[in-house]
């Protein structure tokens, strides 16, 4: 090979690298153990030891739920102008120098800081509301990209019908500027940028906790709204340091807890006479799957079992092709118990190696993340027939869309037709379960916002997020959605212990509901040492 | 195996025209698509397979002729894009090649997203792959499917070899490769055979893409990454050496598995510019690669 040519080979080379990097995330962030949120862990003591579906001990009956869509509107339309009174008679206000915000239960944002030339309401004209949105559309956990279709489909048909309506009157369109970023941060951060300089939204989303954790001291930088993000990183329970930010779903520290729980509850019927286990697992070398792993190092540093549990990972990286390697390497390790802490096309591949090399005879307890509990990613298509049966996970509080048991539920039959008329399988992707459990969030807080004195603006709509306490038709009975000013800075905290049954391709119960609502505590997450300080 | 099935595709074109085809892999993922489009039934949940119920015979086709039909199809397509996109700026410069190459990896890669969606798809084995499909060679598992990709891998390495060697066509690939414009003088078509080596190419990474769907899942990108690996597999062969392709392949594989595990400081972070740095060496101290041929030229 002549010079020339040897040059121009290293340059396809580096170029390729380059186009397999943009389709990679990039990462930081170390884990190191942290503290155990005690409040969570005497919840889920509480509740495993309890036959009662609610952590605490205490019996609640579940009010009866809606059987009919229109009942649902009923409801919401009355939980919104509860909090809408709530809020009202806190009497929200800026301050006479317009520096300060002073919203609800404490919940409190300094404006000084907020750029020249900021606006409440940029991106919100009389008849539009322009939110922006990254996700990934392409790349190896393109899955989740069905979550903004439905994000998209939601708004379409909101238009329809109204669009949101505003205290003074105005009745506005909902408009998603949807960005692909392949599920890469490098990519989010000019993407956010763009979204807003050029597109000037009124509030961004972003997906996964790699892109939040890139964008959201920008974010809170230039006061600009990152509301229910697609996440579950515990860092987004920060309304201190970080109030533009919030998420949706159960914070991945507060599943780690329900796991470890879930071991402690049951080791002795693993190793009895106070027997040793090792507990491996699959950690995806990213803020996400560090998180997990450092939420359960952190639950293992101060288990009173620690000295009967090894804790033994792997790591892989979010673009690696296989993982068969790690997998392999797990294998030998003598497992009790194996967790995937991993996130798109390696949970399919997790279950895939673990039935290959072994594991699933010789694990007795396999558990793969909450994010990874959709047929898209444990189906039989993808795993093979003997599927994912007998696999655990902590279901994070979360109805299944594909499932059978919610035939009749009318909002699972409200959000299949809905995607049927538009022309999608809803069986086809998990993430489009996913996409009506962040559409229905960002609808109701846009109407709350939209509702309160002053009518939506960004101050609004964070007051109004974290004041939210409605019935989500997408949890499972029993499981809260709500948020009290700076207090309680989660929406979602609990979840069920569920098995896999390949049969019924379906997610079976394997305990009862455990609500946290209002346990955790708040998070000021340390990038450093990747724990909640 | 995965890295030297893709490697001996690149090394194909390599050999029969003197050029890197970097969109082999993005081509070899829209042949497997073909297959699953063949072997499905028609769903709205995957397009096109209500066009092959409709006017395809016997579909949906059992999973051998699904993948016979996308080794057609992975050579059609590498005909196509030699034949109406390279071969017009193939007389210009290599940089042209391959920036051109480029261009048609983003848009297949594009193409296959739009008609397929970016979700990841199952795709069925062509081995036994039940969990008990393994036998026990020291203590290990040895699965049949791993031994039926290698067993599948080197017969088509083999067929190759004898097709390179003893017959009219792969001395005339060799020919071209060497000197096209001399081929072109002592008569032969190098632009047919440019066409035939660019089909057969993607014949194989049609093949191959089928043969390690199962494991890597099928998505629209699920090939970029192993693209890397696998021209830094042809570069350690040699880019001119079938057999070094397969070498070098699995070099990099168990290299990858055996640094990942045993030198501590390295991580899976370091696993791609391990593997840059890797063919950066080769390419510094043995161009050739492993079992290239030397060139030598007269001055």
């Amino acid at each position: 090979m002549g010079f020339s040519k040897k040059r121009s080979f290293g340059a396809a080379v580096v170029g390729l690298s380059l186009i397999a990097a943009g389709c990679g995330g990039g990462d930081d962030g170390a884990s190191t153990e942290g503290t155990v949120d005690a409040g969570v862990k005497a919840g889920v003591d509480d509740a495993l030891k309890a036959t009662t579906t609610v952590a605490g001990g205490a019996t609640t009956t579940v009010p009866p739920k809606p059987t009919s869509m229109a009942e649902w509107e009923v409801l919401w339309a009355k939980e919104r102008d509860a909090i809408v009174k709530k809020i009202t008679d806190s009497k929200p206000a800026k301050s006479a120098d317009g520096k300060t915000f002073t919203g609800t239960n404490g919940f409190v944002i300094d404006l000084s800081k907020c750029p020249v030339g900021w606006t409440d309401t940029e991106g919100v004209s009389d008849t539009e509301i322009k939110i922006g949105h990254t996700t990934a559309q392409s790349g190896t956990l393109a899955d989740y990209g069905n979550i903004a279709r439905v994000m998209q489909l939601r708004a379409e048909n909101i238009n329809k019908t109204g669009g949101i309506k505003d205290s003074s009157g105005k009745s506005r369109k909902l408009t998603f500027v949807v960005k692909d970023d392949g599920y890469d941060a490098t990519r989010t951060i000019p993407l956010v940028d763009e979204l807003l300089d050029s597109e000037k939204v009124f509030a961004i989303i972003t997906l996964g906790s790699p892109a939040t954790m890139k964008t959201y001291d920008k974010m809170n930088q230039r006061c600009v709204p990152q509301p229910l993000s697609q996440t579950g990183h515990p860092a987004w329970g920060d309304p201190d340091g970080h109030p533009w930010t919030t998420g949706l779903q159960l914070a991945y520290n507060t599943e780690a807890v329900l796991w470890g729980s879930f071991i402690e509850q049951n080791i002795d019927k693993i190793a009895p006479n106070n027997g040793a286990i090792t507990l491996c697992a699959l950690v995806m070398n990213n803020d996400f799957g560090k998180s997990y792993d450092a939420g359960f190092k952190a639950y293992h540093a101060q288990s009173a079992l620690k000295s009967r549990i090894t804790y033994v990972t792997e790591t892989i990286e979010p673009t690696a092709p296989t993982i068969t390697d790690p997998m392999t390497t797990l294998a030998s390790k003598n497992c009790t118990i194996f967790i995937a802490m991993t996130a798109g096309t390696s949970c399919t591949q997790s279950i895939q190696e673990a039935a290959n090399n072994g594991m699933n005879e010789k694990v007795k307890y396999r558990f793969q993340p909450s994010v990874c509990g959709s047929i898209s990613f444990v189906g039989k298509d993808k795993v093979g027939n003997a599927g994912a049966n007998g696999w655990y996970i902590v279901q994070g509080g979360v109805k299944d869309l594909n499932s059978p048991a919610y035939d009749n539920d009318p909002y699972m039959k409200f959000a299949r037709e809905e995607l049927r008329v538009a022309g999608h399988d809803y069986k086809s992707s998990g993430s489009f379960g996913s996409g009506y459990y962040f559409a229905w969030g960002y609808e109701q807080v846009l109407r709350v916002a939209s509702a309160l004195p002053g009518g939506l603006s960004r101050t609004n709509l964070m007051n109004a997020i974290r004041n939210m306490d409605m019935t989500h038709p997408y949890l499972l009975d029993g499981i809260k959605f709500n948020m009290n000013g700076n207090k309680d800075a989660y929406l979602v905290e609990g979840g069920i212990y569920q098995i896999r049954d390949a049969a019924t391709e379906t997610w079976k119960d394997a305990g009862a509901v455990i609500d946290l609502s209002g346990k955790s505590k708040n998070c000021k997450w340390d990038q450093s040492k990747g724990i909640c300080a | 195996m995965i890295y030297g099935s893709i490697a001996l595709a690149l090394v194909i074109v390599y050999r029969a025209t003197g050029m890197l085809n970097v969109a082999q892999g993005e081509m070899a993922t829209a042949s497997a698509y073909v297959a699953l489009v063949f072997s499905t039934p028609a769903t709205p949940a995957l397009a096109g397979t209500g066009l092959v119920a409709a006017f395809v015979p016997f579909s949906p086709w059992p999973l051998w002729a699904s993948v016979m039909g996308a080794i057609l199809a992975g050579a059609l397509i590498g005909a196509v894009t030699e034949r109406f996109i390279i071969r017009r700026v193939s007389g210009r410069s290599a940089m042209a090649v391959i920036s051109m190459t480029i261009g048609v990896l983003l848009v297949i890669n594009g193409l296959t997203e739009y008609i397929w969606r970016p979700v990841t798809r199952g795709f069925k084995p062509l081995f036994p792959n039940a969990p008990d499909s393994f036998v026990m060679v020291f203590g290990a598992r040895l699965r049949f499917q791993s031994v039926g990709v290698m067993i599948t891998i080197v017969t088509v390495l083999v067929l190759l070899g004898v097709v390179l060697k003893y017959t009219k066509l792969g001395l005339a690939f060799r020919a071209v490769s060497c000197n096209p414009a001399s081929s072109l003088l002592v008569g032969i078509r190098s632009g047919q055979i440019m066409t035939v080596g660019w089909a057969l190419a993607g014949a194989i990474g049609g093949l191959a893409a089928c043969l390690v769907a199962p494991s890597v899942l099928l998505e629209p990108s699920m090939m970029v990454r192993v693209l890397i690996f696998s021209l830094v597999a042809a570069t350690l062969g040699g880019l001119d050496s079938l057999g070094g392709a397969l070498v070098g392949g699995l070099l990099i594989g168990i290299s990858q598995t055996m640094i990942a595990g045993y030198v501590g400081f390295m991580g899976s972070e370091l696993s791609l510019p391990g593997a840059l740095m890797v063919m950066v060496l080769v390419l510094m101290f043995r161009p050739t690669g492993l079992f290239g041929t030397k060139r030598i030229e007269r001055v």
